[in-house]
């Protein structure tokens, strides 16, 4: 009985403390995460009534607004259609190259040290210091410098001339888009056995074929991450389309989640400017949500297997 | 236990090599000519716009410093917040943010594995999957409403307030630490009569107090550097960030040219880069997630 006591008071404890230390984080969690999703959700289901002056209840209104505007909208044509193929960019061809940066530091080839310093670098640069320095070098040094070097007349910056421009925005999304993803690569390498490192080579592969058969394979799981994450966001990859242009990118470069940005400064706080922001919001999650779970299903069921 | 180098080098790995040699020159060769661009005059950068500078002009920087600054509010409530000014606002919003946010990751994955016997904490570690696997896209247009709602937009602790959430990647490192670490610690903790606070203040803390202080770290520099989410959600408490978009964007005659616009980014670059420099073993070395693997 006394032991049954105890037992019961050690319990009551542990309660006690788990409700403490939990109460402040669950409480924000029901708030600004899960309030926030069902704000958005009852927000795009409302629209403001001019005669009545107040929000009501409308089921479809936001909505055919939204596919009004994109029927009339150059730039939210763009902006949806510039999003779904930002991924064969921003996350297939970056994870590539990731991964494979990531292979040469795990195997400590020459100067991976160093590499994995300077790699690190665009991860603590602020995303307007790296807009600033390289639209300014690309918009007015480059061009300067052709001018002065080469005599070529008036020459276009890469960011102004409407032929170069999305070129150039996706590889300055690859080139500053390294850092902290190569950390985690390597770490998930670092952790691999080197027992299968030491079979591999007594079964006599050479490097390239222990990183393709053997590390990419067991690191397949953290590469599936940052893919899911990457679909999850597409909406939502602003290009940095801000820090280069603020209000002013062309409609031809326009991303959603630009387009989000920009309507969300300028909703002025106004309700109504939100319900609808809201709805586009879920309008699009409903399309990502499925996408990001059929990806992840598919690549999981492809995927190299590690028995 | 070091890993052996392989003897013969590989062609593709030396390809490999070229091309990270390549980026990363490149990347030295970008934040080299802004900051060696920061300290030419205008007609110096008009004739040789990435060459070395012609004299080192040094009070580039005090006219930069003297129009750093961001005007807040209209009409008769107008101010003019300094570069001065902008200090303690980017501290408290990037030491704050990042430690809320450092330490709520942390006490939640400590009892989540502390207490994975409790059914409801296999709640919270399922909603940190499904958060970091489907983001919900537009959430800022109603998280503006409520938090205008609730009465604390524009406000510090307004953003201390939303920083307090646990469904980070952050929380998986931390659930992680807390699980490798033996039992045997916390019951001896019992034993000697310590209550469950002394145990996660006085023996589970310490013994992850170097990833705590990476990942804040880590989040610091983000917070340091983020100037969107200020931008929107506490425009009157402009941050550095928030400081340099303004004058990036400025036509204020003193500020147009491009070795002054660097001037600006270097203001903000140079501190981090400090303290990039200082701690890059830190950050580089001590987080060991481990990835996630088979």
């Amino acid at each position: 009985m006394k032991v049954k006591l105890k037992g019961n008071s050690r319990l009551m404890k542990e309660i006690i403390f788990f409700t403490i230390m939990m109460i402040v984080p669950t409480v924000q969690y029901l708030i600004f995460g899960f309030g926030i999703k069902i704000n958005l959700i009852t927000l795009a289901f409302q629209t403001f009534n001019v005669d009545t002056n107040q929000m009501e209840w409308n089921l479809l209104g936001n909505f055919e607004k939204f596919f009004a505007q994109y029927n009339e909208s150059l730039e939210l044509q763009n902006s949806i259609r510039n999003s779904l193929s930002l991924p064969i960019w921003t996350i297939f061809l970056s994870i590539f190259i990731g991964v494979f940066f990531s292979l040469y530091i795990y195997k400590k080839q020459f100067g991976s040290r160093a590499f994995k310093v300077l790699l690190f670098m665009p991860s603590i640069v602020s995303a307007i210091v790296m807009t600033r320095v390289f639209s300014m070098f690309v918009d007015r040094a480059y061009p300067d410098f052709l001018r002065l070097t080469f005599g070529v007349e008036a020459p276009l910056g890469l960011l102004a001339n409407k032929d170069t421009r999305w070129a150039t925005l996706i590889f300055y999304s690859l080139w500053s888009g390294f850092g902290s993803s190569i950390l985690l690569y390597v770490g998930a390498m670092s952790s691999i056995s080197e027992s299968l490192s030491e079979a591999a080579k007594l079964d006599g592969c050479n490097m390239l074929q222990e990183s393709i058969f053997i590390t990419i394979p067991l690191i397949y799981q953290t590469i599936l991450v940052y893919i899911t994450t990457g679909i999850a966001a597409i909406f939502v990859n602003q290009l940095n389309l801000y820090s280069f242009y603020q209000h002013t990118a062309s409609a031809s470069v326009s991303t959603m989640g630009y387009w989000i940005y920009i309507q969300t400064l300028s909703a002025g706080g106004q309700t109504q400017n939100y319900a609808y922001l809201s709805a586009v919001g879920l309008l699009l999650s409903c399309i990502t949500v499925p996408t990001t779970l059929i990806i992840k299903w598919f690549l999981n069921k492809v995927g190299p297997k590690t028995e | 236990m070091k890993k052996e180098r392989l003897n013969k080098p590989n062609v593709v790995f030396v390809i490999i090599g070229v091309v990270i040699a390549v980026y990363c020159l490149s990347l030295i060769f970008a934040l080299s000519w802004a900051f060696l661009t920061s300290f030419k005059s205008r007609g110096d950068y008009v004739s040789n716009p990435v060459g070395f500078p012609k004299s080192f002009l040094f009070e580039n920087y005090l006219v930069g410093f003297e129009n750093f600054y961001v005007d807040v509010g209209t009409g008769l409530a107008k101010s003019r917040v300094s570069l001065l000014q902008m200090i303690p606002n980017t501290l408290l919003y990037a030491i704050g943010c990042s430690f809320f946010l450092t330490a709520t990751n942390c006490i939640v994955a400590y009892c989540c594995c502390k207490f994975s016997k409790f059914k409801i904490t296999k709640v919270y570690v399922t909603l940190v999957y499904v958060e970091m696997a489907l983001p919900i896209v537009g959430g800022q247009a109603a998280e503006l409403q409520l938090i205008m709602r609730l009465g604390i937009y524009d406000t510090m602790f307004g953003m201390w307030i939303m920083k307090m959430y646990f469904a980070g990647v952050y929380f998986l490192v931390f659930l992680a630490m807390f699980s490798s670490i033996p039992k045997d610690f916390a019951d001896a903790g019992y034993i000697d009569g310590a209550s469950e606070f002394t145990v996660l203040f006085k023996l589970m803390l310490p013994m992850v107090s170097g990833t705590f202080g990476t990942v804040m770290l880590i989040y610091f520099i983000s917070y340091w550097n983020d100037y969107q989410t200020p931008l929107l959600y506490m425009p009157s408490l402009p941050t550095l960030a928030y400081g340099l978009y303004r004058y990036s964007f400025s036509f204020r005659t003193q500020i147009t040219s491009v070795p002054m616009k660097m001037v600006g980014c270097m203001i903000l670059f140079l501190p981090i880069f400090v303290v990039f420099i200082c701690f890059q073993k830190v950050l580089i070395g001590n987080i060991t997630m481990g990835g996630l693997k088979e």
